[in-house]
């Protein structure tokens, strides 16, 4: 017979159980189990174990022992609690301040930083079916070596993909267009705009993408090749309150030439969508342009091709079926060249957060995401040690309360209750006005990243992200000091024996963390304004200042454009504040012409590198003010010279051309043609200081229909460009006049380097204030306590500004020791972040230095405030009540 | 306030209470019913109705000697109140006094 009842069973009872019904439980159990087991030992067992979990009741369980058997008395301690600590909070209205404020802070910018986050991972979500749509990046190898991935393909690569995996359920491609769009409201009222935001689609995008619909069928919308989908706004724009269904508007310019009848209007582009159009038009127009019916399909990659798989399809079982889907579609044409080509699958909701690829604009990386979440926990962390500091700081204050208490019969678990519902009291208070700051701090972030940022407090994840920082908020800075507050001694704290007590080092060691964070975001911010100040005013090698650009006539055919500008270059040529006019097909920092296949003549085809290929008049060198270093500029009189290329330094070491003066012997076979080389400049920064310089080529036209660049007279500026204006308008009747400046379009590459900045600045800023705000609480207490000590040193003779340096060191110590942290970290930090940039700042010595005494002088002044005003105070004063 | 009603579980209990006087304690209370109520119950049923009621004051409790059958763990035992009395006599009352304004007429079965 076994006597013993199961071992594990009887230990969990004992442990869950309340003591003064354990008797009486176990004991009738046991009794039981021992009758039970005459009969059947097993069952017995089963039988005990299955009864032992029927006492998992609130009843029974140590765990609610308080609040069940003492209910009537556990609501009058609670009233009690809330009683004391509203006392506390008058009491010591500073500190209360101070926690509350800091913590309000914290939280407040964890709730962005989470907003931005939420923001930034939800692009393209509100597709329906985003989970089973694909953009297709190809990736170029040559001589075994990967070119950067792109985003662009040839228009024939959706249909073959269709036809041939049968995991495609249909293709979409598109194709960016900018047009002058008009409409004819009536007699002379025509609304003309330049529209840069056009996508031609094939007519599946409305059935792949969901977009909401304002007006019209949209799965059918595109299906009529003179069909045209606007937004909201783009109808407002034309045809103001009207209803815009079947009205007829006409496109000039680009290959979608033609008249066009409004079949839908949809809302405008949610902010979270990686596409930006206004317009939308069938993709046939394009398609029957002369540049692709020469095409065979494979040739122009300025198509983004999007699949959307088949239900049951899996990314990986369709990418598995691309290497021998190159081998037959593509890599044919490349067999010469040593080349071949990779496609993959970008998932639609990935493309946000996937920077890097050419023709993606506006992206965020996820490690910046990570790292902004990584602040969010770091400013969190800063305040919650703010009141873990603050509490054990008043410990002193707080021990005769708790020696009393327990001195009445005040066990220790109550005294941890009593200060962790103070925690929670605080923490709940600050999370409320925390969602006050954070909805006025939420448009500031807005406006940086350019968007609009609510919170919805539909959303139930915001709930729970409030409700968690609350819980876990009050549970992190409030179970330390519950501990350290409730663990003194009666009588040591009744004697009156106020030593510090080991809280003090970990208070140090805190308040070192704190300002080791605060300096790594101080220095962060102050590099990346460094950097991209440095790549504002770097000298790109090109003549940047009062550079006017105008976009050329889009609405007239080519030659009539070259003829009118023609006219326009020699009028303006002659306006006072003139100083220089040319036309091109590109202007600096707004991309190139051709991405050309390029290599020496009398090379294999093999040896192509690829180089950007912009056309510009014999004008545009001088007018950028480009310095050459060997050769000549085109010369519109000679002939040879139109046709020859002039070619940057680093164009020498790509193509090998040896020095510059042998290349001026040489002759590059660009695309299909020969050009030989008359020109070689020095090295400029076409775009971004971000990438390093690449062969960039200039061919001769006589003149360059799309862009227009003047450079102007400082001082008179406005009245030029009014005079520009009147000459284009009556030159070129219809057609918008539209104007930027080359610097500023420039400098709009660095946006998102901008934006970091920005709210990197934001949060750097709100951390430091938490710690000051911490660090001050901190010193006036400190002061406080050391009242005394001033007073009988004063009384002795001690100088005032003695005793503030006396107080002052420890703290100044503190930031010190912090710094000597925070140094290689923030060093490994930057120059990790400034690798991304080819041309970049140095690491100087000011840039670490500079934050340690920035923080240095704000700590300080924190600080001596609270010192300062203990050092002057009448030493009479304190010591007269001993 | 208090709940003061007695459920039917309950009166059972406490009426077994009652009948066993000074040997009322958990097992002696679920043996008992068993035997008179010819079916099973469970050791904790009995546990939580006892508690409810010395909670509501129809009974109280002493403990007994440790003995060996029980692993060392003392008896609890329970007594009725007088209170829990009343009670039960409510209950009888209220009962008798219902069952005698059935009809007396015979039933078909």
């Amino acid at each position: 017979m076994n006597a013993a009842p199961p071992k594990y069973a009887l230990k969990f009872l004992r442990w869950f159980c309340r003591e003064d019904c354990l008797d009486e439980i176990e004991g009738d159990l046991t009794e039981l189990y021992k009758k039970h087991c005459l009969e059947s030992s097993s069952r017995a067992r089963w039988k005990f174990a299955g009864t032992v979990i029927r006492y998992l009741r609130p009843e029974y369980m140590k765990l609610f022992q308080r609040s069940r058997s003492h209910s009537l008395i556990n609501i009058s301690m609670i009233q009690n609690y809330f009683t004391l600590a509203f006392r506390n909070l008058r009491k010591r209205a500073t500190f209360s301040f101070i926690n509350i404020f800091g913590l309000a802070m914290g939280v407040c910018a964890c709730l962005v930083i989470l907003k931005y986050i939420d923001f930034e991972t939800s692009y393209d979500t509100f597709n329906v079916n985003a989970a089973s749509l694909y953009r297709i990046n190809r990736t170029f190898i040559q001589n075994e070596e990967r070119k950067s991935p792109n985003v662009m393909t040839t228009y024939g690569l959706g249909p073959a993909l269709a036809t041939d995996l049968p995991e495609v359920k249909r293709y979409i491609r598109t194709h960016t267009e900018h047009s002058v769009v008009t409409y004819e409201a009536g007699e002379s009222n025509a609304k003309v705009f330049h529209e840069e935001n056009i996508l031609a689609v094939d007519s599946s995008f409305l059935r792949a993408f969901t977009f909401k619909a304002l007006a019209g069928n949209l799965p059918t919308a595109l299906d009529q090749a003179n069909a045209i989908v606007l937004t909201q706004s783009v109808a407002r724009k034309y045809f103001g309150a009207a209803d815009p269904i079947g009205k007829t508007m006409t496109l000039i310019g680009g290959r979608v030439n033609g008249s066009y009848t409004v079949s839908a209007v949809l809302e405008d582009i949610p902010q979270n969508s990686h596409f930006k159009f206004d317009i939308l038009v069938p993709l046939y127009a394009i398609l029957q342009s002369e540049q692709y019916q020469n095409d065979d399909g494979w040739a122009w990659n300025n198509f983004i091709t999007y699949i959307q798989l088949n239900d049951g399809a899996s990314q990986r079982t369709a990418e598995q079926k691309f290497p021998d889907f190159c081998k037959r579609r593509l890599d044919p044409k490349w067999k010469d060249y040593n080349a071949h080509m990779e496609l993959n699958l970008q998932p639609l909701r990935d493309i946000h957060l996937h920077p890097g690829l050419r023709g993606d604009v506006e992206t965020v990386s996820r490690g910046t995401l990570y790292f902004f979440g990584m602040i969010a926990v770091f400013i969190v962390l800063i305040a919650w040690i703010n009141y873990i500091n603050l509490s054990t700081a008043r410990a002193m204050e707080r021990a005769r309360e708790v020696g009393i208490k327990k001195a009445i019969g005040a066990f220790r678990s109550e005294l941890i209750t009593q200060f962790l519902f103070e925690s929670v009291l605080i923490n709940f208070i600050s999370t409320l006005l925390a969602v006050g700051l954070a909805i006025t701090l939420l448009p500031i972030l807005g406006d940086i990243i350019g968007k609009e940022l609510t919170f919805q407090f539909s959303d139930v994840r915001l709930w729970f992200a409030l409700a968690g920082l609350s819980i876990v908020g009050a549970l992190a800075s409030g179970i330390y000091p519950a501990f350290v507050l409730s663990s003194f001694r009666i009588t040591k704290v009744l004697k009156g024996n106020g030593s510090e007590g080991r809280g003090f080092s970990l208070r140090k060691a805190l308040v070192v963390f704190q300002f080791a964070a605060s300096l790594i975001l101080i220095t962060g911010t102050f590099v990346v304004y460094r950097q991209i100040h440095f790549m504002q005013s770097q000298d790109k090698g090109l003549q940047m200042d009062q550079m006017l650009v105008l976009s050329g006539p889009g609405t007239l055919p080519w030659k009539t454009a070259q003829q009118k500008l023609e006219i326009l270059k020699d009028e303006v040529r002659k306006m006072p504040g003139v100083k220089a006019i040319a036309t091109s097909g590109a202007v600096p920092g707004g991309g190139h012409n051709w991405g050309a296949d390029i290599r020496k003549s009398g090379t294999p085809v093999t040896e192509i590198k690829s180089g950007s290929v912009v056309w510009v008049d014999p004008d545009f060198i001088p007018t950028y003010n480009i310095t050459f270093i060997a050769g000549k500029n085109f010369d519109p009189q000679v002939k040879s010279d139109m046709e020859s290329v002039i070619i940057n330094e680093a164009s020498l070491a790509a193509f090998g051309l040896g020095t510059a003066e042998q290349a001026l012997k040489e002759q590059l076979i660009i695309g299909e043609d020969t050009a030989s080389i008359i020109g070689v400049l020095k090295n400029y920064n076409w775009s971004s200081l971000k990438s390093d310089y690449t062969p960039f080529l200039f061919l001769a036209d006589t003149i360059a229909t799309t862009k227009i660049s003047i450079h102007v007279a400082a001082h008179t500026i406005p009245a030029t460009i009014e005079a520009i204006d009147e000459r284009y308008k009556t030159l070129i009747p219809g057609e918008p006049f539209e104007y930027t400046f080359v610097d500023d379009s420039f400098n709009r590459q660095y946006k998102s380097d901008q934006q970091f900045g920005s709210i990197f600045g934001l949060f750097a800023t709100l951390a430091v204030a938490i710690s000051c705000l911490g660090l001050w609480g901190l010193a006036s207490f400190t002061t406080s306590q050391k009242m005394k000590e001033i007073g009988i040193r004063k009384v002795l003779g001690a100088s005032i500004s003695g005793i503030v340096i006396l107080l002052l060191r420890q703290f100044l110590q503190l930031v010190l020791v912090a710094s000597f942290i925070a140094l290689p970290l923030s060093w490994y930090g930057i120059n990790t972040w400034l690798q991304g940039f080819a041309f970049h700042i140095g690491l100087h010595w000011d840039l670490f230095v500079l934050p340690i005494a920035i923080l240095m002088l704000i700590a300080f002044l924190t600080v001596s405030m609270q010192v300062v005003k203990g050092a002057i105070t009448n030493p009479a004063k304190i010591l007269r009540s001993e | 306030m208090k709940d003061q009603s007695l459920g039917e579980f309950e009166e059972l209990v406490l009426l077994m209470v009652a009948a066993l006087h000074d040997e009322a304690y958990g097992v002696a209370i679920l043996e008992s019913l068993e035997t008179r109520m010819e079916r099973k119950y469970n050791i904790s049923a009995i546990h939580v109705a006892l508690k409810r009621m010395e909670d509501k004051g129809f009974i109280k409790s002493h403990f007994g000697g440790i003995t060996e059958e029980r692993g060392g763990r003392r008896k609890k035992f329970y007594v009725i109140t007088a209170y829990g009395k009343k009670v039960l006599d409510q209950q009888y009352e209220l009962r008798t006094e219902l069952y005698q304004l059935i009809p007396k007429i015979s039933f078909s079965s």
